[in-house]
């Protein structure tokens, strides 16, 4: 593992000694070291010496402020959480892309639009419902006159007499 | 892996529905705070994590177990993200516009739907500017840069794992993750 460049580090064991004479390479270096430094990754020496270099130069304390707020934010981010329709969408698209195969209870509605067939034949069963609550006949056959008494009033030869016996 | 993973994942191979609901309610969040923050966008970060979990229920027979799930999963996530950011940086011109509008809602929406410890009028709005301001300048880094701040920035993962994930050694990722860390530093000052 390739740990944090140490070679190019110069400890300053003395605090704020070397500010006059510190170059721009000086505040790169101590650059360089702040994410380590941040996480607590720098060994005692080093660690010391980037902490009294911090407390002796002003642009790279209020360089290394600025580098800790923008971290320090990223981790104080609030935690985004999925949307409550995600599980059924996710199992639905499995379901779709395999066909019905997996997640299928709706595997056969898939194919046939389930839910207008099941629709479709409601509204005729109740149609048929209907008709037959209203047809007097209980039936579906029509019925265009009122019902004829069988015979006539008075009709005397429509139920045949017994012939009459022969002496 | 315990004895309870390996158990889990026989039944995910066996595309165990229930197994896989499991799995969903699980890891869904952690999924979707990923895309989202590598995106940018509410609509682009739930589909892409619902496409990471349609991979897992295609691609488990191709988990080893060398890893644990978890990192598995995250390597998932982030080829799908990569993907993801090419294909939107081809759109990018045509969609800039929406796009910002997108993270700039989003980000206040995010911040005034969070359970944050209560705060003042002035301190809220300065939750929701941090947040918009934070995700415009994640949305603005290489996504090299991106990739590593969100693994170990936002979702707290070791370098270890990390490096797991990316492929990477973890010398890489630690000069590559300060390096992005300085952008955004940089990015940063710009709205400060
Ligand atoms: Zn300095």
């Amino acid at each position: 593992m390739a740990g944090p460049d140490t070679t190019s580090f110069p400890p300053n064991p003395q605090p704020g000694a070397d500010r006059r004479g510190a170059g721009s390479e000086r505040h790169a270096d101590i650059e360089q070291s702040f994410s380590d430094y941040y996480e607590g990754l720098l060994p005692d020496r080093e660690r010391e010496a980037m902490a009294a270099h911090l407390a002796g130069c002003e642009a790279c304390r209020a360089g290394y402020e600025q580098f800790k707020s923008a971290v320090t934010a990223l981790s104080e981010l609030h935690k985004m959480t999925a949307p409550p329709s995600f599980d059924s969408t996710v199992e639905d698209t499995i379901r779709r892309r395999s066909g019905g195969r997996f997640f299928g209870r709706k595997a056969f509605g898939d194919r046939v639009p389930f839910e207008l067939l099941a629709v479709v034949v409601l509204v005729i069963g109740l149609a048929i419902w209907l008709l037959l609550r209203s047809s007097s006949t209980g039936s579906l056959r029509y019925q265009d006159e009122p019902e004829q008494p069988a015979f006539a009033p008075g009709a005397r030869d429509v139920v045949p007499q017994p012939a009459p016996l022969e002496q | 892996m315990t004895l309870r993973e390996r158990r889990f994942i026989r039944k995910l191979r066996e595309r165990d529905e229930k197994a896989f609901r499991d799995m969903v309610e699980r890891y869904r969040d952690q999924v979707y705070n990923t895309t989202y923050r590598m995106l940018g966008n509410r609509e682009e970060a739930e589909d892409l994590a619902q496409e990471v979990f349609i991979t897992v229920f295609k691609s488990i027979d191709s988990f080893r177990g060398e890893s644990k799930f978890s990192t598995w999963l995250y390597r998932i996530t982030v080829n799908h993200c990569k993907n993801r950011i090419k294909y939107l940086a081809r759109r990018h011109d045509r969609d800039q516009r929406e796009y910002d509008e997108n993270v700039t809602r989003d980000g206040a929406e995010a911040a005034l739907t969070a359970p944050a410890r209560p705060r003042s009028p002035d301190r809220q709005l300065e939750g929701v500017e941090m947040e918009q301001i934070l995700q415009r300048c994640i949305a603005e880094l290489d996504d090299d840069h991106r990739i590593l701040i969100v693994l170990r920035d936002i979702q707290d993962l070791s370098y270890e794992e990390i490096g797991t994930i990316t492929s990477l050694p973890e010398g890489t990722v630690k000069s590559r993750l300060h390096r992005g860390r300085m952008a955004l530093r940089k990015k940063m000052q710009k709205y400060m």
